[in-house]
Order: C-alpha cells, then structure tokens, then sequence
C-alpha cells in the first residue's frame, strides 16, 4: 500500500564524523527503518573492512606486510586502491596514500611546528610509487611504509550508500557524512537540492549555496578541520605529500561532480595544488564545477559554477541566499 | 499628585495612557543575537500617532522591519537539505540549520474618546518568506471612579496562511482572543492593574521545520490543531519621593497542552535630572508541552522536539538611559542580556568512535560526552531609539 511521502533522516557516527542520510519514500515507517539500517551497515561495512585502526582490516594487512610480501585483495579494494594512486598521480604526487607516516612529525592536537629534520626524514617512506598493485596483490615495496584510504573512503562509502538507496527503491535522498554529500534523484519539489558550503573562517556558517537539480556529489576540503596558528601562519593537516609541509594558497575548496568519489579528488586536488593550478584543472576538466575560498578571504570559482550557486550571475539567485 | 502625573512617573499600563502631546513619533532600532551562532536579528521600527484635533480622535501607525540571519535548532527554516565542509564537528552539539528571513509587520490603529470610553481599533499585517498573518481587534478603555480606575477589555482575531518553503502545501491558522482587565490608582504612590486574557488557536499549530527523532529516524513532528492559552497578570507601580519608581509584575500563563509559565518581573527608573536611568529584572520559568519528547522510541500521534514547547528557565538583566535632546526630542539607550537553560537534557547523538578508522588522523576524541539541550541560549539584544512628542 502506497502511504503519505515522508522525509526520513537517519544519524550516526562513522568513519570519525557525523553522518547523516536523508530520504523520502511512500512505503510506510517499517520500510523506512529497514532502508536505514542498510545504509547504516553498509557505511560501517565499509568502515570496518578499509580502517587502519583494525588490525583485522585489510588495510592493516597490507601495511604489516611492507617491504616483505604482496597480499591478495579483492575487487573492492583493488578498485579504492586504484583511486588512491590515480588521485596521487592527478596531485603530482601531493596527495599521497603513504602520506600518513607524517602523523609521526605533525601532531596537530599538540600545536606544534616540527622540526625540518623530522619532516625530512620521513620523507623516503611517503612514495606512491612503491605501491605495486598486481595479479590482486597488493604490496609496499619499502618496510615501513604506511597507506591509508582515509583520502578516499568516505565519499566511496558515500557513493555506494547512495546507490543502495536508489537499488532499494528510493526516488530521493542526499547522503552527507562529513561535509561529502551525494544526492539522488531529484529533490522531488521541482527545486533543486541545496547544499551549503561551510565558510572555512567561520565555523558553522555557509559562505554560499550549490543547488543541483538532481543526482550529483558535492564534497569539499578544507584547511580549517585540524589544524593551528603560530606566528600568523596556519599550519593544518592537507600536507603536501612532497615537502611534508601543509599545501598554501586555499582555505577551502568546493567540487560539484557526477558523484561524491570525484568531487572529493578534485576538491583535495584543488587544494594541494593551489589557487592557480588548481583552478585550471577544474575548468579544463569536463563536468567538473568548484568554487575555491583562498586564505586571503577571496573567492574563486569555475565558470559553471554560477549556474550551481547563489554567487552573482547564477540561474538559482532567486532562492533565498544562506 | 493627580492620577495623570502618577501614570507618566510610572509608565503607563494598558489603556491608562497620560498623552498630554498631540503628536508622537517613535524610531527604535533592535539588534537581537543569540548565542552559539544561532538568531541575529536587525529590527527598525517606526512608531507615528497623531491627534486629529479636538474630538476626532487620533490615529497611529506602527511598521516594523526584521533582517533574520543565523540557523535554528532541528531543521527550522532548512533552506538547506546538507552542508559540505571539510570538518567533521558538529556531531555532539545540536544540529542547527542555516536560514534568512524577512519579516514586514504594520499595525494601523484608531482610537476616540467618548465620555468615559476610549474605544479603539486596530488594523495588523505581518509579513514573512512562507508566513501571512492579517489581525484585527476592538478594545475599550472606560475610566470610572472619578478617572481612578480603568476597565479595559478587548477582543481580537487573526488570520494567518502558512506555505512553508519545504513542502507544497498552503496552511491556514486563525485566532480569537478576549481580554479584560482593570486598572486602579490607590493613593497618591501606587498604581495596581489586574488582567486576563484568552486565546484559542486553531489549525495548522505545527513547525513545518521541525522534525522529531522516533524510532530511529527523524520525522515531521505533529502538534494538536487546538490550542487556548489563558494568562493572568498582576502589575503594581510605585513613586517614590525621590523620583524614583518601581514596577513589578507577576504573570501567570498556562495552556491545553500542559504548559504552564511564570514571569517575574522588576524594573526600576530612576530620574537623575532630566535624565532617566533604568533597571531591569526578569525571571521566568515553564514546563513542558505533553507532547514534548527530545526523542520518542516509537512514533505517536502527537510529538515534537521543538526546544520552545521543552521544560526551561531564564534570567534577563538589562539597563538604560533616556536622555532628552530638547524640549520635544529624546534619546533612549537599551541594552538586555538573557541567561536560558533547558531543564530537558540529553546525550549527544551517539558516542564518539575511540578510534575513528577512516578518518585522516583517527579523530581521537576522548572524554564523557556532556548533556546538552536546544533551549541552552544566551541572548543579547541593544536598542537605540529617538522619540519627538509635540
């Protein structure tokens, strides 16, 4: 039986942030919790299967493995590995997903600047190009070395949360865990899909609005999630994986794509290859839109990105600005 | 002192107004913020009234204007359907929505003297992004006793049409209102004024903003379509020798759906010159709508989550200074800070993962989570106005 369309939201916690999805659907509260749970445990499946934390991840294997011997994986990690290296390849390697061993130089929580020797000597373990992906091994050709996924599981957990609530059924959702959403379908009003866009200098606030009139994945990244200042210079944790030290130049950036995997690579390439080269790249790769905030409180933005905004010159400036 | 004097010393309760001049005109500018990035409000106003000369009464114009920036608890005004951003935050806090509204509101009103009534009538419009309201009401001031004491009573309706920006639906919501109250001088200090009123609403009562978490999932919240809401209210002035008067008020407020509310109130002005300094005090306290719930663990048939209908108390202190600029013009300075506290508590969302496994540094979060409330608002407001009375 067909009933009232109703907006359900579901909240948790997964992957260290807060996730939320939302959606509408006709079938009564008994479905609409069964679609929730399946979101739910898809997300954490995920979670469980790619985290570093976990030594039975196989995240875990891999890194206890380096410089010793290939490991099997499956498709699901092959594919999300893939993404890494191509992600790394796209940044010139300042996006790198052996990048994390700086975490031994740089604790953000502590506030305080390492040493240049410290950053440097890290250095020889931070290489994507000694990942080897093969015959569905994968392997780290230098003992030490360390990946994690963390650049790029949430918006694939985003994605495939996305596609299992579109295989169950449902017309339309948005998807948000920690600022990387995805929408499906329609909004199902005839309006677009709103999604503000934080402002990196004011916390809780939105600089401005993407509406996107139906399935899309926003995402953005930002130098403002962990990081301190010292002597006027903020130094944050999008380190650039070729110095070791954090990427100048953007606060902020925002991507509009096809889903929320390619909105994430292009938002971090964005950012670590600063205002000029990350810009370029936007607006010269097809159905790719971005805005960018710059540490000097500027804005910048790709041509089509005013047809998706509030920004002057948009076709949704009659909406209500956030 | 004649009862005139003693109101103007006081300030004038309801219907009992000293208006020597023929002409007034009010301009007033609010700045409204709530705490934790929550509401800001700009707020010009301008106030007119005018004798029309000798018998014919006198007439008066009110329009108001609110800039409405900031976010709302729980999905008010959710212009927005997510936020990306780089942070991950937020979790253990309330969840607030980003909004900006407008609102326009003018009230035309009319009044003539009669003997010993006063009658008036009055004319309101208010206007918002997804809100329509039209009132209208009828009172009468009738002095007795010689011009010691006042009877007021009025009744009163609006009309209101509701399109919220979420959903494509038109709502309709009307109400009728009686009041009736008396106003006595006692003495040559004292001034004592009693009154009730009555309210009854009916149709469309829910936030079409707000959703509330039952069973798992958030969904639209449902308030009864009826609601009558009674109010009593004590107030007593006093003069002091030394040109200073106290005024002090009790109200008494409580409605069907179980909320019960009191408010204490002090405000003390003192003339220093032709100057006035002023203080004030209030105290207040309400319980919880029956149908409030910070969660429900299966939907009923009436909920909400709406922190405004929660169990709570607040403590507001404020000061100011009206400094005559000329015969006829005035300067007034106004400032107010407001302490609320929910009395409904719960527990962030969900505990934060120890370790955060996707996340690029682990998240790391430690500590038991504290209780929180959507009622937990400081509130700071600052008003500057500039009378002309002539």
């Amino acid at each position: 039986m067909r009933r009232e369309a109703t907006l359900y939201t579901t909240r948790f916690r997964v992957m260290g942030g807060p996730a939320s999805v939302r959606f509408v659907d006709d079938r009564g509260a008994g479905e609409a919790v069964a679609i929730a749970r399946a979101a739910e445990d898809e997300a954490r499946r995920i979670e469980r299967k790619f985290s570093r934390y976990r030594d039975d991840s196989v995240v875990s294997e891999i890194n206890r493995n380096a410089g010793r011997t290939p490991v099997a994986v499956d498709d699901e990690t092959v594919f999300l590995l893939e993404e890494a290296l191509d992600l790394a390849r796209l940044t010139l390697g300042r996006f790198d997903p052996s990048s994390g061993v700086l975490r031994r130089a740089w604790d953000f929580s502590k506030a305080r600047v390492p040493d240049p020797q410290e950053v440097e000597a890290l250095l020889p373990l931070v290489d994507y190009r000694q990942i080897a992906l093969r015959h569905a091994t994968a392997f780290l050709r230098r003992t030490g070395m360390e990946i994690d996924l963390g650049g790029v599981g949430k918006e694939y957990a985003v994605d495939r949360v996305a596609g299992l609530l579109a295989a169950r059924g449902v017309a339309s959702a948005v998807v948000s865990f920690a600022g990387d959403v995805r929408t499906v379908g329609g909004r199902g009003d005839g309006r677009p899909w709103a999604v503000g866009v934080a402002d990196p200098r004011a916390p809780g606030r939105c600089r401005l609005t993407v509406r996107v009139a139906g399935a899309a994945g926003i995402a953005t990244s930002g130098d403002y999630e962990r990081g301190f200042v010292e002597d006027g210079v903020r130094y944050h944790h999008l380190l650039d994986a070729t110095t070791g030290w954090p990427a100048r130049g953007v606060a902020s950036a925002t991507v509009v794509a096809a889903t929320a995997r390619e909105a994430g690579r292009f938002a971090t390439a964005a950012i670590l290859l600063g205002p000029e080269a990350g810009a370029e790249l936007i607006e010269r790769t097809p159905g790719i839109e971005g805005v960018a905030l710059l540490e000097d409180g500027s804005l910048c933005a790709s041509e089509g990105m005013a047809r998706l905004s509030d920004l002057p010159g948009s076709l949704y400036a009659r909406y209500p600005l956030v | 002192m004649g009862a005139t004097k003693l109101v103007a010393s006081i300030g004038a309760f309801a219907g009992l107004a000293a208006r020597a001049a023929e002409s007034e005109v009010d301009l007033r500018l609010l700045y409204y913020k709530e705490s934790g990035g929550r509401t800001e409000v700009v707020n010009p106003e301008i106030y007119v009234r005018q004798g029309l000369g000798g018998t014919r009464g006198e007439l008066s114009f009110f329009l108001g204007y609110d800039a409405i920036t900031g976010a709302s608890p729980s999905g008010a005004f959710p212009t927005l359907d997510a936020t990306t951003s780089a942070s991950a935050a937020g979790a253990d806090s309330i969840p607030l929505v980003a909004y900006e509204d407008t609102r326009k509101a003018g009230t035309m009103a009319y009044s003539r003297r009669f003997g010993s009534h006063l009658p008036s009538v009055d004319l309101s419009l208010s206007q918002e992004n997804d809100y329509l309201s039209r009132g209208v009401g009828l009172s009468d001031a009738w002095t007795v006793a010689g011009g010691r004491g006042t009877i007021h009573f009025g009744l009163g309706g609006t009309s209101d049409v509701i399109t919220p920006v979420t959903l494509d639906v038109r709502e309709t919501k009307t109400s009728g209102s009686a009041a009736l109250g008396f106003t006595w001088v006692a003495g040559t200090r004292d001034l004592i004024d009693l009154s009730g009123s009555w309210t009854r609403l009916t149709g469309y009562l829910d936030d079409p903003y707000k959703v509330v978490p039952a069973g798992g999932l958030d969904v639209p919240e449902h308030r009864p379509d009826v609601r009558t809401r009674l109010a009593a209210l004590v107030r007593h002035g006093h003069s002091f020798s030394w040109r200073g008067a106290l005024k002090t008020s009790y109200r008494f407020y409580s409605d069907d759906w179980n909320v019960r509310a009191h408010t204490l109130e002090l405000d003390y002005d003192q003339h220093v010159g032709r100057v006035i300094l002023s203080a004030q005090a209030r105290a207040y306290t309400q319980s919880a709508a029956s149908f409030y719930g910070a969660s429900f663990p299966v939907p009923q048939e009436f909920m909400s989550a709406d922190y405004r209908l929660s169990a709570f108390h607040s403590l507001l202190g404020g000061v100011g200074v009206t400094v005559p600029l000329s015969r006829i013009l005035s300067l007034r300075l106004e400032g107010t800070y407001q302490v609320q506290q929910g009395l409904d508590r719960v527990m962030p969302l969900s505990t934060p993962t120890p370790l955060s496994p996707l996340d690029d540094d682990g998240g790391g979060e430690t500590g038991a989570p504290r209780s929180v409330s959507a009622a937990d608002l400081n509130t700071l407001t600052g008003t500057i106005g500039l009378s002309w009375r002539f």
